[in-house]
């Protein structure tokens, strides 16, 4: 034929290459990169900088002279000008320097300044908007080829799902791309002039990159698990929340790292890289008074001084007591591999609601993985000073942390409504060889979530157990060992309490879940307290709220083993309350049938 | 349940034991068991509800049984990374095909072929070949949301044949198509059957599955009730039914046919003088009937055969089993 000839839908060979090697990617690209977006995005890049770039240069000290009269002669002398990036001395109260010049009567210019501030700003816009606008393209393009079916259409294709999620967080923020990577020159040479190693420029920007495939992947998995429209705006939103709080929380005051369990909320922002590395250029300290307001000193009453310490919230952080970001290559790296091992695991759970939209996120046995890494990376947080004064207080953290992560679990580790009835209704015709009960309990695809869990919560505890004993506490050992065994059970309270919820089929399921568990929380310390009811005066009062801690200080032994019996009585009738709910969702229908004959 | 060896059916494209798929009390599907041989067209037919689109979506892989098991040619289908190739040879065209709006039909089709993991060499001739057998050449740089409804119907079924599957399945291929499209649709149908592909069509309407397949089974709650293999049907021509309408009196007629042995039925055709008549006989006992009934003295103006309208045979058989 013909046609075969023709050198029409002929691509350029590199696209040809492109799409060889991910054809979703170079689907994604013929969608988005039309010529009219190219030049407009391009148009936009060019004109952005450029605005950028007169903005600081108006920063600068200009040319305009006093006109000065004396008798009849007209004296042109020099404005006195005060600018950041001038040299002299600074004004009490004033924020920028005093401008000299040279005795070629040229401005004296810190000019290692002034490209660090452009770097500041390019990287800065170029963080925010990759990770604000590329997350909201990434879940309202997958929630709409969801709602299309053509989602569908690239599962049935014989493409792994690796391929696919590759395909779309190279290719459905193209535009995006091309708009930052026509920056990214100017930021280098920017980063260069302020002597940062070239090495260092490049490893902040794939910390960058690394940020990015993280909370892409998260969107991606919140769009297919989801399934809603409005997802894309509400996770933009709180990312916006996020950068901007946890920015200002190391930028602030440049001071302070929290030396808690927060701190390990400082990894993933990409921002706080920035002065991180910026320290590496000996630019004095006080310069970076980017965000000057000094809210957290207020807050912490810091009595740091910043000729003594340094000053950068990153550097300060102990993981296990260990400075591993004492170094900036090293704690580059660390933060890489931070976001590399949760990116894995959102991957994983990526992968399984790809090839089955039933599935559940992930799997029990990925479960204890996953809490395994949790636990050890917040337990070498929340212990970073020797001896530490606080350390229930970093208990409380700890454990309130757990509870949050826990609830997250249970709802990624339970089946759907349908799936836990199939199961109570199939499971004795599809058993195979060698499944009991307990394995499929602990290891089973469909079974529910309620074993896993407390396993789980055991690991944890057994994690967490030894790190107190080892801690020379002296005798606040024994109360801090019975308060995580207290607080553990909490947890697993609340836990089987949402899988209860989880269980019903109600629409709205997760948000009443969810409801539950924050006024669990919040209601019976909030009871306890406005009705004068004090740890000292009923401490196994306290053994069932959210913070057992509090009460294991009061109490006496047998309190405390009350409590836990307590605990434990409660969940065993929750857990009961759900194996009769299941045994109900199982019945055959012909069961059923009979039982309403009888009644 | 014992593991069950379908490879040894050589000549069954789909299998399936149990198959069964509940939406929570709601049995959709309910223990189906298909057979489906090589090289057949194979309609599904259900009033809406049936279960007829969740045992298509079942086979696709596009959701996963509560229980049973499905085969294609004789690989069990899993949703999992494992049936990578199994996908490569099963094509499936959703109800509601659909499309992307910021393609042209060309993209669409490149874009399916590269999923398919088409070799380069192959690629650009086997999307020629598609758009030439769904006749959408001349619109290849057209961007999809420009096609009419028929166009992007068909394009929907070139983008299910482009990788050349082996089991091919199409829920409501023709479902709100104009006459015209139908008919391309239908010769495209047999143009892809004489290629060796085994075909699904769902459809609530017999007529149209009658059209073009070889067996059709029938869907009600969520069970197979019937399997029938039209050719079976068309071998059947022990009875016959005539049509006879006579200028004289009616009952005189009746009263004669009443005693012939071969006549076994007949009804008043209304406001005509006519009786359709069902008669066991073949072609020289109905010869033998209109030469009896003329030497008898009925005036006799029309005698003929009324052609056999599978539908009406098919919704008989299944009022009988009812």
């Amino acid at each position: 034929m013909t046609q075969y000839k023709q050198t029409a839908n002929k691509l350029p060979d590199y696209l040809d290459i492109l799409g060889g090697w991910n054809p979703q990617l170079l689907r994604e690209i013929k969608g988005k990169l039309k010529a009219k977006n190219l030049i407009i995005v391009s148009a936009i890049a060019v004109l952005t900088q450029f605005l950028i770039v007169i903005a600081q240069l108006s920063r600068l000290p200009d040319a305009s002279q006093d006109v000065l009269h004396r008798g009849s002669e007209t004296i042109y002398a020099v404005k006195t000008q005060y600018s950041r990036y001038c040299t002299g001395s600074k004004p009490e109260f004033y924020g920028d320097y005093l401008c000299y010049q040279d005795m070629h009567n040229h401005w004296v210019i810190n000019w290692q300044l002034f490209w660090f501030d452009l770097f500041v700003v390019f990287s800065v816009i170029g963080i925010a908007l990759l990770l604000i606008l590329g997350t909201y393209f990434l879940i309202s393009n997958i929630v709409s080829e969801q709602k299309k079916g053509t989602l569908n259409l690239i599962r049935l294709s014989p493409q792994s799902a690796t391929s696919i999620i590759v395909g779309k967080l190279l290719g459905v923020p193209a535009l995006l791309y091309l708009f930052i990577a026509l920056g990214l020159p100017l930021q280098i040479i920017a980063g260069s002039q302020a002597h940062i190693p070239l090495s260092l420029v490049i490893s902040f920007d794939l910390g960058i990159i690394a940020s990015c495939a993280f909370f892409y992947s998260v969107s991606l998995l919140i769009g297919l698990v989801t399934n809603k429209s409005i997802s894309a705006l509400v996770f933009s939103i709180v990312i916006t929340i996020f950068l901007y709080f946890s920015t200002i929380l190391s930028a602030e005051s440049y001071s302070l790292n929290t030396a808690t369990l927060l701190d390990w909320f400082l990894l993933f922002n990409p921002n706080n890289l920035l002065l991180y590395v910026g320290k590496t250029t000996g630019i004095p300290y006080h310069h970076f008074n980017y965000l000057n307001s000094n809210l957290l000193g207020y807050i912490f009453h810091s009595s740091y001084h910043l000729e003594k310490v340094e000053p950068i919230a990153l550097s300060r952080i102990l993981f296990y007591r260990q400075a591993l970001w004492a170094k900036v290559g090293v704690g580059i790296a660390i933060i890489i591999a931070n976001y590399c091992l949760w990116t894995y695991w959102i991957w994983q759970g990526l992968k399984r609601r790809f090839y089955n939209p039933e599935n559940t996120i992930i799997n029990k046995q990925q479960s204890y993985w996953i809490t395994g890494y949790f636990v050890a990376i917040a337990v070498g947080f929340s212990f970073q000073a020797i001896d530490d004064y606080y350390l229930p207080e970093h208990l409380i953290l700890l454990e309130f942390f757990l509870l949050i992560f826990f609830v997250g679990l249970t709802f990624a580790i339970s089946p759907q409504h349908q799936t836990l009835q199939d199961w109570a209704r199939y499971r004795h015709q599809m058993n195979q060889k060698g499944s009991v009960l307990w394995r499929e309990l602990i290891f089973g695809e469909k079974s529910p979530s309620t074993v896993a869990i407390a396993i789980n919560t055991l690991i944890a505890t057994l994690y967490i157990l030894p790190t107190l004993i080892i801690n020379p506490l002296g005798k606040d050992t024994l109360p801090n060992v019975w308060g995580l065994i207290l607080g553990m059970g909490i947890v697993l309270f609340y836990c089987t309490i949402a899988q209860w919820i989880l269980l019903s089929k109600s629409n709205y399921k997760v948000a009443i879940a969810f409801g539950v568990i924050v006024s669990l929380i919040i209601l019976p310390p909030v009871f306890l307290g406005f009705n004068g009811l004090y740890p000292g005066q009923v401490p196994l009062a306290w053994l069932f709220t959210f913070v057992p801690f509090i009460g294991v200080e009061q109490a006496t032994l047998s309190t405390i083993a009350f409590g836990i019996l307590g605990q434990w009585l409660a969940i065993t009738l929750v857990s009961l309350q759900i194996t009769r709910k299941l045994r109900q969702a199982g019945r055959s229908q012909t069961s059923r049938m009979l039982d309403n004959k009888v009644s | 349940m014992a593991p069950i060896i379908a490879t040894q059916e050589s000549t069954i494209a789909i299998a399936t034991y149990g198959l069964t798929k509940r939406y929570d009390r709601y049995i959709a599907v309910n223990e189906v068991d298909l057979r489906i041989p090589r090289g057949e067209i194979y309609g599904l037919m259900g009033v809406n509800g049936a279960g007829k689109t969740t045992v298509m979506k079942m086979l696709a892989a596009a959701e996963a049984p509560t229980k049973g098991e499905i085969y294609l040619n004789g690989d069990r289908l899993l949703l999992n990374g494992s049936s990578s190739n199994i996908k490569r040879y099963l094509g499936y065209l959703p109800d509601n095909y659909p499309l992307y709006e910021d393609l042209t039909v060309w993209d669409y089709l490149d874009y399916f072929a590269r999923l398919y993991k088409i070799p380069p060499y192959r690629r650009r001739v086997r999307v020629y070949e598609v758009l030439e057998l769904v006749q959408l050449e001349s619109k290849r740089n057209s961007l999809i949301p420009t096609l009419s409804r028929g166009m992007k119907q068909r394009l929907g079924l070139a983008r299910t044949i482009i990788h050349e599957p082996i089991v091919l399945l199409l829920d409501e291929p023709i479902s709100g198509l104009d006459s015209i499209a139908r008919t391309q649709f239908r010769s495209i149908i047999q143009v892809l059957q004489e290629a060796g592909m085994t075909i699904v069509i769902a459809s609530p309407i017999l007529r149209d599955l009658i059209e073009v397949c070889t067996t059709i089974g029938i869907m009600e709650y969520g069970f197979l009730v019937d399997n029938i293999v039209l050719a079976d049907l068309n071998l059947d021509v022990s009875t016959q039914q005539i049509m006879i309408t006579t200028l004289g009196d009616l009952t005189a007629l009746e009263k004669e046919l009443s005693q012939n042995n071969l006549v076994k039925e007949w009804q008043k055709l209304a406001n005509q003088n006519s009786l359709k008549v069902t008669f066991t006989g073949g072609k020289k006992d109905s010869a033998e009937l209109l030469r009896f009934l003329v030497t008898k003295g009925f005036s006799i103006t029309e005698f003929k055969q009324i052609e056999r309208d599978l539908e009406t045979i098919l919704l008989n058989r299944r009022k009988q089993i009812n």
